[in-house]
């Protein structure tokens, strides 16, 4: 299973990479940033998936939030938006976030056909320019702060409340 | 390492926290990163950081920046001063003595104290941060008398449903009965941190740990000989409790106003309600805060 995901990462994040891209540049520069999204978004489910069995909180959620918002800040350097490390290392940190435990880094970089080397160097531009802000509203973050809000008069949305 | 410096931009003065990253695997560092392979930012700080850059609340010490080179980490934080641990300790014991003037100033200051603590922890928990390290030398005393919670490295997201956890937070004398009988991963949540506050409020009062015990189950028997050994223990806990339990002996609850000198009867029913063993009759922190105890102008007197 392993090698059959490692393929279809390698096939698009570095093969279908530059297809995709050099139709992209004849067009204007937000349908650029939008295939580079569909394949960031792509490469993070995939990890996603690879790693579902180690994985319980909001990972997948989280590290396609940091790499939209890398995408559109203006700190990224513009060729690091179509490098496969920096979809991955939106992946590794979120991971690291919220998860108990985290994937080894050689493997993560095996898997999208890098280096650790590389992957660290990437971590550190993603969390530069997210500027360590790293908890985004999420769907079940969202959840609670519902029930917060709920009249405290329910006995049980009380103990919800209690529990967050 | 953690030094005091000055910013030559803005003339702020800072804390920096400065943390070599361990190219190999020894010290704390080990239990997070995989045998001698370089796994990036280290996870505990990671957390630390962006659980303090996502905090905005005037009881909560600030992050201003955090700087990463060369496995070099840099957290940079606005300077506050002396945590309360060391400022209790700073006390002579005339200020712990009953029916003198110097007590009575320490009870309005634990007043005080306590309300920001409460303030800082309700809104971590608002945003759903769950703190899991509260305790006197986790708050910081700004001079102008503001208390600012820190000590983040514990602390994490809530995770909805509640997953089971780690047992190893929070420092023993602050743990709640909880996490303690809970097991490998006990199942704990918010309340654990009101417990912590409680015993935060009676070491303030008091100068002395609450509940000082030198083992797990000798933190259990200090907590049942004050508060009583727990009479059906699947009740008060909501949770399966390990049998050697029943083998205790039956202490009767004491009285905490014996145990609190000095304090009024208020305070003593605000921390009897932090004491609680079932975490969910336990008091949240935006209750506590429209406790009777802090009800009126409780401004400090200058000594």
């Amino acid at each position: 299973l392993d090698m059959l995901q490692n393929d279809r990462i390698f096939s698009t994040g570095k093969g279908g990479d530059e297809g995709r891209t050099a139709r992209a540049h004849g067009q204007n520069s937000g349908s650029v940033l939008a295939s580079i999204r569909a394949m960031g978004f792509d490469l993070i489910v995939q990890l996603f998936q690879i790693y579902q069995a180690d994985i319980k909180g909001d990972t997948l959620a989280l590290s396609l939030s940091y790499f939209q918002r890398c995408l559109v800040s203006d700190t990224l350097p513009a060729n690091y938006q179509k490098c496969v490390e920096f979809p991955a290392a939106c992946f590794f940190i979120a991971t690291k976030v919220e998860e108990v435990c985290t994937p080894d880094i050689s493997r993560l970089a095996i898997l999208t056909n890098t280096t650790a080397a590389n992957l660290l160097r990437m971590e550190k531009i993603v969390l530069e320019t997210l500027s360590f802000e790293l908890y985004p509203v999420t769907a079940s973050r969202m959840i609670g702060s519902l029930f917060s809000l709920a009249p405290d008069t329910m006995d049980d949305v009380r103990m919800f409340a209690n529990r967050f | 390492m953690v030094v005091k410096c000055e910013s030559r931009v803005s003339g702020k003065v800072m804390v920096v926290k400065r943390i070599k990253k361990m190219p190999s695997v020894s010290g704390d560092a080990s239990d997070e990163d995989e045998a001698g392979a370089d796994q990036g930012f280290p996870v505990r700080y990671l957390r630390e950081a962006c659980l303090l850059r996502a905090c905005n609340h005037p009881n909560v010490m600030k992050l201003e920046f955090v700087t990463y080179h060369e496995g070099q980490i840099e957290l940079f934080s606005e300077f506050v001063g002396l945590n309360v641990e060391d400022y209790i300790s700073s006390l002579s014991d005339e200020y712990f003595t009953r029916n003198k003037q110097k007590h009575e100033w320490v009870l309005q200051l634990g007043r005080y104290f306590m309300k920001q603590v409460l303030k800082g922890i309700d809104y971590c928990h608002s945003i759903g941060i769950l703190l899991r390290d509260v305790k006197p030398r986790n708050f910081l005393i700004s001079s102008d008398g503001t208390l600012k919670l820190t000590g983040f490295v514990l602390a994490r997201f809530s995770l909805l449903p509640e997953e089971p956890l780690t047992q190893q937070v929070v420092t023993l004398s602050y743990r709640a009965p909880e996490i303690i009988l809970g097991g490998t991963y006990p199942v704990y949540t918010a309340p654990v941190d009101i417990w912590s506050a409680g015993c935060t409020f009676a070491e303030m009062i008091t100068g002395r740990t609450l509940f000082e015990g030198d083992s797990e189950i000798g933190q259990l028997l200090k907590i049942f000989k004050l508060l009583g050994t727990p009479s059906d223990c699947n009740k008060s806990f909501c949770f399966e409790v390990p049998s050697y339990i029943e083998l205790l002996p039956q202490w009767q609850p004491q009285s905490l106003s014996e145990r609190l000198e000095g304090l009024c009867d208020e305070g003593v029913d605000l921390l009897s309600r932090m004491l609680l063993y079932h975490p969910c009759s336990r008091i949240t922190a935006r209750d506590a805060l429209k406790h009777p105890y802090f009800q009126g102008d409780h401004s400090l007197m200058k000594t």
